[in-house]
């Protein structure tokens, strides 16, 4: 156990001034770019009245999201790039447990794709503040699910990563095929959450909707709706009853299979990297 | 007394259809210091990787200290150390921090870890890197660093694989030397593996010979030396081919030559020094030098991979 500490300690210090840097970075930059469109946001909710519990759908999951579950793959391809300079069979040649090698780089992982998630929302919500409008009673929990479904997402990318710096001990061949495999997961299950499976009439409205979404995106886009229902709809609207129980088994369905995903993905990598010899 | 430190019994590993070491039975005994060595890819990087726990064995046991290294590698070593063939160095960490970081994970305290790695610094001359950055070290300064690193935490047995490599001539000699007196010192069992038969003649007092996967010898040195080494003497006298006669008269002289201005004998054991000087004297000759060749691991190790190649 005491292994695992200074394994652990070790490892985020060195992620601080390895790669921790450069993430802020990239996500201050991500930030700048997506200031016009909060700027736009927060306009529109101030003339058409709203607050960023609302809005926070619309930005954080098409903006933190993919890109927080990308930065947590190329954070895990450390792991191939380790193995590249021997670090690891350094560290397996000391009494340190193999789980404690593993552990340490998925925590700096997570680490890593949390402070950059943090830094988009973390302006998200300054710049609602910034320009006076309200946050609405539901951001807290808009935070608390967005966080939850991204960091499902982000055990995902970080398992792929594992298993490609395992399995190739290379770190170019493992970045260009966790983000291969990225791009296709993305890219797949977006036209896939577009495709008509569903029409769903509201009043004299008629929506065509997927039943199945899978997408990153979608799936955090829909838990924050979900939340917000009670802010966007009043309580007698009759479309209430029909999109409530439909974005619930939308979250669900989208969230469950993911999180079944990311724990037998996570699961392989553990067993791979313990059974895998190192030459 | 000595302990059975590594017993391998029908030991073998493949890796895809290469077979790197086959049917291995040996027995490493505590106190003792082995040297290992063989041609290239005898399977002797594979044996110590086998020993830490790095490669599971295709067929076959490994016990080190009574434990099976692939299931319990942390157990195993926090009992020995190990020197890998290639540097494994973390560039961007400083020396200070690197060896306290090993300490650790071997158990110091961090006033001990300290301690021990200034001393150790000191005995293998890097006492003025202490604060500089391992990327900043040269070829030879780093493998002095992993050095220093094995030996740190007192271990039971300590695995070099190559210790001198990247290490220049005089600075070889220097650090084989630091290695033999820290072994007498802290009693440490040793496996050496090295192509500098030199170093492992001065420190070993075991050896064990490795080809194409397999160990063709493994005895104490003075044992390999009795049985493969035949000594030469050159013997300078008034009268050479006298002594050329005599010589090949007897049962126990091997071949005997003429020079240019000596002879060469080579006797079938060195026990018989004394025959020959008792034929000198018998010939009366005027004996006016007298060199004798002395055993070198060189021939022996020659002449045991030689003589598998002559026989195949």
């Amino acid at each position: 156990m005491k292994s695992d500490w200074i394994i652990l300690c070790s490892e985020l210090k060195k992620a601080v001034w390895n790669h921790l840097i450069f993430v802020i970075c990239a996500a201050m930059i991500l930030a700048l770019l997506s200031m016009g469109f909060i700027s736009e946001c927060i306009s529109d909710a101030r003339e058409m009245g709203g607050t960023a519990a609302e809005d926070f759908s619309l930005v954080i999951p098409f903006v933190a999201t993919p890109f927080s579950i990308f930065v947590a793959a190329l954070s895990s391809i450390t792991l191939a790039v380790d193995y590249e300079r021997g670090y690891v069979k350094l560290l397996l040649s000391l009494p340190v447990p193999k789980r404690a090698v593993l552990l340490s780089k998925f925590l700096v992982s997570v680490v890593d794709s949390m402070i950059f998630y943090s830094i988009l929302v973390g302006q998200y919500v300054l710049m609602w503040s910034a320009s006076g409008m309200k946050l609405g009673e539901t951001m807290p929990t808009c935070v608390l699910i967005s966080y939850a479904i991204t960091l499902a997402f982000i055990v995902c990318a970080i398992s792929i990563g594992f298993i490609a710096s395992v399995v190739f001990r290379n770190g170019l061949r493992a970045l260009s095929t966790v983000i291969t495999v990225l791009v296709l997961y993305f890219t797949v299950t977006d036209v896939f959450s577009s495709y008509k499976l569903m029409t769903l009439r509201i009043g004299e409205a008629e929506r065509y909707i997927a039943l199945i979404d899978l997408s990153p995106m979608h799936v955090v886009s829909n838990a924050i709706d979900l939340i917000n229902l009670k802010i966007t709809y009043r309580p007698d609207s009759p479309a209430l009853q029909i999109i409530k129980p439909y974005l619930l088994a939308l979250t669900t369905v989208g969230t469950l299979p993911n999180v079944i995903i990311a724990v037998v993905l996570l699961i392989c990598a553990i067993i791979l990297f313990i059974k895998n010899e190192t030459p | 007394m000595n302990m059975e430190i590594i017993v391998c019994q029908n030991l073998c590993k493949r890796y895809k259809n290469v077979i790197a070491l086959e049917d291995l039975t040996l027995t490493f005994y505590s106190g003792r210091r082995y040297g290992i060595v063989g041609p290239n890819g005898a399977g002797k990087t594979t044996f110590i990787k086998l020993v830490c726990g790095l490669l599971r064995p295709t067929k076959g046991v490994i016990r080190v200290f009574s434990l099976d290294p692939w299931k319990d590698r942390v157990k195993i070593l926090k009992r020995i150390s190990v020197l890998h063939e290639e540097t494994l160095l973390p560039h961007g960490e400083k020396v200070s921090k690197f060896l306290m970081f090993v300490g650790r994970l071997k158990g110091l305290s961090r006033d001990v870890a300290e301690k021990e790695a200034k001393n150790l610094l000191n005995r293998f001359g890097l006492r003025d890197k202490i604060n500089s950055a391992i990327g900043n070290l040269s070829a030879g300064q780093k493998r002095r660093l992993e050095l220093v690193s094995t030996f740190m935490g007192n271990p039971e047995l300590i695995i070099l694989d190559e210790p001198t490599r990247n290490v220049d001539p005089s600075g070889r000699r220097e650090v084989m030397s630091i290695i033999n007196e820290l072994s007498r010192e802290m009693e440490i069992s040793f496996i050496i593996s090295s192509h500098s038969l030199m170093y492992i003649e001065e420190i070993c007092d075991e050896l064990v010979v490795f080809n194409k996967g397999k160990v063709v010898a493994s005895a104490s040195l003075k044992e390999l030396m009795a049985k493969y080494f035949k000594p030469a003497v050159k013997i300078w006298s008034n009268d050479n081919l006298k002594l050329l006669k005599a010589l090949k008269g007897e049962p126990w002289v091997i071949a005997a030559d003429l020079k240019d201005d000596y002879v060469t004998v080579i006797l079938e054991h060195a026990k018989y020094n004394r025959r020959l000087i008792a034929l000198l004297h018998d010939l009366n000759l005027d004996v006016r030098r007298i060199e004798s060749t002395r055993p070198s691991l060189d021939t022996v190790y020659m002449k045991i991979i030689g003589g598998i190649c002559d026989e195949k």
